[in-house]
């Protein structure tokens, strides 16, 4: 009986579109609720379970809040460069044919798949003290970027460098060059053009790849741990704040310090939906 | 004279894409570029508008020597295939962006804007964006965006060729009253002969990056230069013949030659006939027009307004296309496998290929 139920089920499901559509969006509302609202939950309880005050101190501390503060400008800080660099580079990959160029567009990928702390690694063989190019740095400019922030910003910089280059990049693939002509043969200069005519069309691509590389910026550790030298009020991001909230069983400072840079986390891709749908509604007839 | 080019060629490293073009169109003329995708003929307007250089020759737009100006001093209004227009800027935007670029004051500027849309009778769309209009639609705002400075030419490439066929009849029209009203000279490329015929004043035919004869549609179609003029233009029945004395020989057969044809006396001709000057008759006393020769009827069949008869000619077994009208095939009671005689009532000579 049972098994008969459960065949009349099956089959039911295969011919019937409607019941296939509503078991798919059943399995993966679960899969999302298990995987990510519930982490979400239990982070945004903990986090505010002593009540608004004690959440607002535990941010408030001056450590907690240096730690915040760091993370969110040098992501910041990282996601301008990047954008100006992401774009430029794509653009040579678009407009430009040289030798290497496929090595160059499979080496872009490369920051997505090395593990993060291979990264902290390489930047300190290249840019230690002991090093020669560390070294140099150091006596001749007094630049220092160990244990300081802009050992943050550029290991940020490695691995922030694909995401506005792989948004962009298909944009400007379809970007018509006759629009670029029309805007020509109606009088504009080449800066012109690019002003009025290409970056309108961009912009939208170019803040999602931003964003998207704000966000990911956001709670790096892994790199950040080795490069930075984790100095309380000088260059401890929240992530790394965080970790050493959690290793002194510290959770209501760590859960706190979370909760903030998870609003800013949701805030930012928020902000990617709004410009990726921007950038569709543009991209449309491109 | 409104656009002059002398002995224009460009070439992409050892391909010639223009060779040796020389044209010269007057002030107000629709002149239509026609020939096969890949003749350069949307080059040869990319290199008046200055989207390309070229490696040797003069062009001048009204009387001003532009062949080494950049596209933004040319005064040349550009529509392209695609559009092409800017996808952020509403229609008005659209065509007022080079008035803009031009430091056209704000209120002249709008003034301008609308009687264009007026033009093109698009005058409630100004603040629609380009993703919210139909191909059409998009196609005339692409013809007042390029009319909006009164450039010295309007160039067209292929503008109607993305539309499907009933807009593209209607906005062939529209065109060509805008253009007459305006009294813009302009150039416009395609490779449809259908379009070359109803837009053109004249036409300038393209193949191989060649402009092999420039004329009226009526000319280039009754008594074409050469014969892939002859061929691209409609369909043509093509004999080799020979000239001499007064006649023209064609087999065993002999026809006077048509007056002002001295120039082939004594040469190898080709003896050109449009399917519609065909005469198919039963017996030789019908026949008017040349007697051509005798042949058996192969095939009937219908065409619209006409019925499109093949004949197969005795003895050679070369084929002749005709178009008569079914009042007379059904008064002759013409049938496949009749035996026929074959007249012809105009015809024409070409040079040997």
């Amino acid at each position: 009986m049972a098994q008969a139920v459960a065949h009349r089920d099956s089959v039911s499901q295969t011919n019937n579109p409607q019941m296939l559509f509503w078991g798919l969006r059943s399995s993966v509302i679960i899969y999302l609720s298990v995987m990510i609202i519930m982490p979400l939950f239990v982070i945004g309880v903990e986090g505010l379970r002593e009540g608004i005050d004690a959440f607002w101190t535990s941010i408030t501390r001056p450590v907690a809040w240096s730690a915040i503060w760091l993370s969110v400008w040098t992501a910041g800080v990282m996601a301008v460069i990047n954008i100006i660099m992401g774009t430029t580079t794509a653009y040579v990959l678009v407009r430009y044919r040289f030798w290497g160029k496929n090595l160059l567009n499979s080496l872009i990928d490369l920051p997505f798949a090395i593990p993060t702390l291979v990264t902290g690694v390489m930047l300190t063989l290249l840019y230690g003290p002991q090093t020669s190019v560390g070294k140099f740095l150091n006596d001749e400019f007094g630049i220092k970027i160990l244990y300081s922030n802009l050992g943050i910003i550029l290991s940020l910089l490695f691995l922030g460098y694909p995401f506005v280059i792989r948004a962009v990049q298909p944009v400007m693939m379809k970007l018509d060059a006759s629009q670029q002509e029309a805007a020509h043969t109606l009088g504009a200069s080449q800066f012109t053009t690019f002003r009025r005519v290409i970056l309108p069309a961009l912009l939208p691509a170019m803040i999602t790849g931003g964003l998207l590389s704000f966000a990911r910026a956001l709670g790096e550790f892994g790199s950040i741990v080795i490069v930075s030298g984790n100095i309380p009020m000088k260059t401890q991001t929240a992530a790394v704040y965080v970790y050493a909230q959690v290793e002194g069983d510290k959770m209501a400072s760590a859960s706190g310090v979370s909760l903030v840079i998870l609003l800013i986390a949701l805030i930012t891709t928020l902000g990617v939906d709004f410009w990726y749908k921007r950038n569709k509604r543009v991209g449309k007839k491109l | 004279m409104s656009i002059y080019l002398h002995q224009v060629t460009k070439q992409y490293e050892d391909n010639t894409v223009v060779d040796d073009v020389s044209l010269e169109i007057e002030q107000g003329e629709l002149f239509v570029l026609l020939g096969p995708s890949g003749s350069g003929k949307s080059t040869i307007l990319r290199l008046i508008a200055g989207l390309t250089t070229l490696n040797a020759g003069k062009i001048s737009l009204n009387g001003r020597d532009v062949t080494h100006l950049p596209p933004q001093k040319r005064h040349t209004g550009f529509v392209f295939q695609n559009y092409s227009l800017f996808q952020h800027m509403t229609v008005a935007q659209n065509i007022g962006f080079g008035l803009e670029i031009q430091k056209v004051p704000p209120a002249q500027r709008k003034a301008r804007i609308e009687e264009l849309l007026a033009l093109i009778e698009m005058s409630e769309y100004g603040n629609r964006l380009p993703s919210q209009l139909s191909g059409g639609q998009q196609q005339r705002v692409a013809v007042a965006r390029a009319l909006a400075q009164n450039p010295d030419v309007l160039l067209l490439d292929e503008p109607f060729g993305a539309l499907d066929v009933k807009i593209r009849g209607q906005l062939r029209q529209n065109l060509r009253s805008i253009q007459k009203r305006l009294n813009v000279t302009a150039i416009l490329v395609t490779h449809d002969q259908e379009e070359a015929f109803e837009l053109a004043d004249r036409i300038g035919i393209i193949d191989k990056g060649r402009l092999l004869e420039i004329g009226t549609p009526d000319q280039l179609y009754r008594k074409p230069g050469n014969h892939f003029t002859a061929t691209f233009l409609g369909n043509a029945n093509l004999f080799n013949a020979h000239r001499n004395g007064t006649m023209i020989y064609i087999g065993e057969n002999r026809i006077p030659a048509p007056p002002n044809t001295e120039a082939f006396a004594g040469k190898s001709v080709q003896m050109m006939f449009r399917p519609e000057e065909v005469v198919i008759v039963p017996q030789s006393a019908q026949l008017n027009g040349y007697f051509f020769g005798e042949g058996i009827i192969e095939s009937i069949a219908f065409a619209g307004a006409l019925e499109r008869v093949a004949v197969k000619l005795n003895p050679s077994g070369e084929i002749i296309q005709a178009l008569i009208s079914p009042d007379i095939s059904r008064e002759l009671g013409l049938r496949p496998g009749d035996a026929v005689k074959i007249g012809v009532k105009n015809f024409h000579l070409l040079p040997t290929e």
